[in-house]
């Protein structure tokens, strides 16, 4: 009899990719206690933890692609353990072995060619803007909109990109698009463990904005905000980055942007992990809605850091979730239990996900989903 | 000699020990496994009485009590009524079997229907065997 | 007066027993300065042929922690039992088997063959068993022989004292220390905690014991004021004995029950049973069915430190006589 565990030359893997946070891990559970799958299925991370500790992860297992990356279990967690770096280390691993899932192979390689997880031609990246007073990025321009594939690409999502314009024309701000010079901010693909994508789509934003001149990134997606802020640097360079809810914000507190149009809704926000969990920004949305007459702003069961995930995050967008086992069906359900008209959000792929839960349970007529800047717009006397 | 199951029978004063009586004074033939105990009512019986009962040898333990709404103490038979069933689930926990426990409403009219709880009992747990606890 | 002899042993536990010992901080130099500990493993070198060179009665004291699963715990409490004037069952293993008990839901050959044959990290397809006796060029190995029965220490020997808690909390310890120091030991059979229910020591707010869902503790914050038992969470305050200081109602956690059966009280499982049972009021089949599947582990839930001293002890082994 021999003992098979710990298996060395597995855990030094794991250790190579990036995911030695494990070692933190002293098994308590309340990762398992936390995270938002076990309200639909079960789903154990710090079992998947207590593999990785052993060595003994199953590559071949749907296991290791359910972790959305909403950083319920991080926050929570009284060691600090980085599970979210853990599963990715561990789906580094399966990419390169190409255990990945066939949906999300598809997204990747889509991300590899044309810079687009949609599989969207690249020469079309700026079409979403062609109608509107939208200027190219050059050299000196003060501010670069990075409108995100999401917003770029698909028509639902694309009042997103479109309503910032509308403000940043307002205030006659100098902004541009770098339109087909862009890719993808690959933050998705990084935490679904394709780590040399990644790499790749970083490099040729990098030298797009550089070559550009690049200093300040206006970007529409939490998940581009996150990755420009906090995972660029490691490139050696850094840009300072707003999101739209904070530019929102910043503008309306120098009362440079006075929203006057009474709206007369009751809006929920829904806090997105990227930009509440990932980087503490819960106040500026909210303050956002506040200063639009005639709303009245309720708050979700589950806000702020208790937040709970769109079910989008870390490439599970491209997955398939069966309708039983949906995050976005339960938060659609929440919004609806406080009485809600619109469901304020401020990231694409919420966007995506919780219009198909809207859609798929027939709630559409009596629950409106609105991007926190498309309100604004719609707040402002023209 | 073949298995006769010893049963220990908790009857409830005011309907199922009365029925238990009406089926002995109609002279109602039914197999002889149940010793009873008379206690005022079904809510008396404490999941430590079943317990008891097995470690002191019984094979099965009978719980009789008045139909719900009709318990003389108003309220005493949904206690019996929600124990019972949250013990067998525990019961099957430590490996007893859910014939062995058995929940059972007889009025004092009903003589033939506690006769025939009765033999039914005694036959499902002759065929699951003596109880015979591992201590 | 001359010094009392102590000894301390860890037997089926996990060591937070004698932690709680040395939580007692400074005052372990006044426990140093009362007496001569002559066994301590975790401790200290003493070896069991020290233990057996005593006479008979030469230790005062003796602090024992764990429950009693092999033969070497066995012989070990037999040991001890005849050298000692007092054995204390210290801790919820030593007095009701504690958690270690709960292994009484398997037995022996279920035991091994998860730890050796299931086990993900191990690969024994061989089946290879640990023996009693191995021959080895040497000569003979020993093992102890594995309990299918996880045992309390007063079902091994004769117990005077009875010391709850997982582990005890620091101030009954030194009730014990100070009881020791005077000599002011209470009657043998006592358990050095409260007579009344932990429920009596709960300074929460109890308003009607009257529940129609059951929680478990992740899926509610409960009312920090509120008796939980009221807001549907399990506490075991009404079947447990009291005296620990209401320590894990204070961390807004209810009652696990560690302290065992309140005094008068045999079957702690059971009593707790009735109580959750009578106070969820609901009537009709189907709502009691669902009650029933919402307390998703009755034996481990009751009986979490209490298997050893219940009343069925363990599961049935079939076709065993």
């Amino acid at each position: 009899m021999k003992a098979v565990a710990p298996f060395k030359e597995a855990i030094d893997t794991v250790i190579e990719a990036g995911g030695d946070a494990f070692k933190l891990c002293y098994q308590c559970g309340v990762c398992s206690g936390s995270c938002p799958w076990n309200l639909v299925r079960t789903f154990l991370p710090r079992k998947l933890i207590r593999e990785t500790q052993f060595g003994l992860v199953d590559l071949e297992s749907d296991e290791i692609w359910r972790c959305v990356g909403c950083r319920t279990c991080v926050q929570r967690c009284p060691r600090g353990v980085e599970l979210v770096d853990i599963m990715r280390a561990i789906r580094r691993i399966a990419v390169e072995w190409r255990a990945v899932p066939a949906s999300l192979r598809t997204a990747m390689t889509s991300m590899g060619t044309v810079g687009n997880p949609w599989g969207e031609a690249r020469e079309k990246r700026a079409d979403w803007a062609k109608d509107l007073d939208v200027k190219t990025f050059t050299k000196g321009t003060e501010l670069l909109l990075f409108p995100c594939c999401t917003p770029a690409y698909d028509p639902r999502a694309r009042v997103m990109a479109t309503s910032v314009v509308k403000i940043l024309n307002a205030m006659g701000a100098d902004f541009g698009i770098l339109g087909v010079e862009e890719s993808c901010c690959g933050e998705s693909v990084r935490k679904a463990g394709d780590e040399a994508l990644f790499q790749s789509l970083a490099r040729d934003n990098i030298t797009a904005f550089v070559e550009n001149g690049v200093k300040k990134i206006l970007t529409v997606s939490p998940h581009c905000y996150n990755s420009f802020k906090k995972e660029y640097p490691e490139f050696g360079l850094e840009f300072e980055v707003i999101h739209s809810t904070q530019y929102l914000a910043e503008l309306i507190e120098q009362g440079r942007l006075k929203p006057t149009k009474e709206l007369n809704k009751r809006v929920a926000y829904h806090d997105s992990c990227c930009l509440g969990r990932y980087n503490d920004i819960y106040d500026e949305p909210r303050e956002v809605l506040k200063s639009i007459p005639g709303i009245e702003l309720v708050e979700l069961p589950d806000s702020r850091e208790e937040s709970l995930c769109c079910g989008g995050c870390a490439g599970r967008l491209w997955l398939e979730t069966p309708k039983e086992e949906r995050l976005s069906d339960i938060r659609i359900e929440q919004a609806l239990e406080v009485g809600a008209d619109v469901l304020a959000l401020s990231c694409p792929y919420c966007f995506l996900n919780l219009e198909d839960s809207l859609l798929t349970m027939g709630k559409g007529d009596v629950l409106e989903l609105k991007d926190v800047t498309q309100l604004v717009v719609e707040a402002i006397q023209e | 000699m073949a298995f006769e199951p010893k049963i220990v029978g908790f009857l409830c004063n005011w309907c199922s020990y009365a029925g238990a009586d009406l089926a002995g004074t109609s002279r109602m033939k039914y197999a002889p496994n149940v010793r009873v105990i008379r206690v005022m009512c079904s809510g008396r019986v404490e999941p430590a009485f079943v317990l008891k009962a097995f470690k002191e040898g019984a094979d099965g333990v009978l719980i009789c009590g008045c139909h719900p709404g009709d318990c003389h103490y108003m309220e005493g038979n949904y206690k019996a009524a929600r124990r019972i069933p949250l013990l067998k689930k525990m019961l099957s926990q430590f490996g007893i079997e859910d014939e062995r426990v058995r929940l059972e409403w007889v009025s004092a009219a009903e003589g033939d229907r506690f006769a025939s709880i009765v033999n039914d009992m005694t036959k499902k747990v002759k065929e699951l065997g003596p109880f015979r606890n591992q201590s | 007066m001359a010094k009392l002899k102590l000894a301390l042993y860890w037997s089926a536990s996990c060591g937070g027993c004698d932690v709680a010992v040395l939580d007692i901080n400074e005052k372990i130099l006044d426990v140093a300065a009362l007496a001569d500990i002559v066994l301590w493993p975790i401790a200290l070198d003493f070896k069991y042929h020290h233990v057996e060179a005593m006479p008979d009665g030469a230790i005062d004291v003796c602090l024992w922690n764990g429950a009693v699963r092999n033969s070497e715990q066995e012989g070990i409490a037999k040991l001890l039992r005849a050298k000692s004037n007092a054995m204390v069952a210290f801790g919820s293993c030593a007095c009701f088997g504690g958690i270690p008990a709960l292994a009484n839901f398997n037995n022996g050959a279920q035991a091994f063959e998860r730890a050796y044959v299931e086990a993900p990290t191990n690969d024994n397809s061989e089946k290879v068993f640990p023996q009693t006796k191995t021959g080895v060029a040497e000569g003979e190995l020993e093992l102890p022989e594995f309990y299918d029965t996880v045992l309390a220490l007063e079902q091994v020997v004769p117990v005077e004292y009875f010391m709850p808690g997982c582990p005890p909390p620091v101030d009954l310890i030194l009730k014990v220390v100070d009881a020791l120091a005077t000599g002011q030991l209470p009657p043998p059979g006592a358990v050095i905690a409260s007579e009344k229910t932990l429920c009596d020591e709960c300074d929460r707010v109890k308003e009607e014991k009257k529940i129609s869902k059951i929680y478990r503790p992740h899926e509610i914050i409960p009312d920090p004021e509120r008796c939980l038992l009221e807001q549907g969470l399990i506490c075991m305050g009404p079947a447990t004995r009291g005296g620990c200081g209401q320590r894990c109602i204070l961390a807004n956690m209810p009652c696990r029950g560690c302290f065992g059966p309140p005094a008068g009280v045999t079957d702690q499982g059971a009593k707790m049973l009735s109580a959750l049972a009578s106070i969820y009021e609901v009537k009709d089949d189907k709502e009691i069915a669902a009650m029933v599947e919402e307390v998703v582990d009755p034996a481990g839930t009751f009986y979490r430190f209490g298997m050893s001293t219940s009343m069925l002890r363990r599961k049935r082994i079939v076709g065993v006589s």
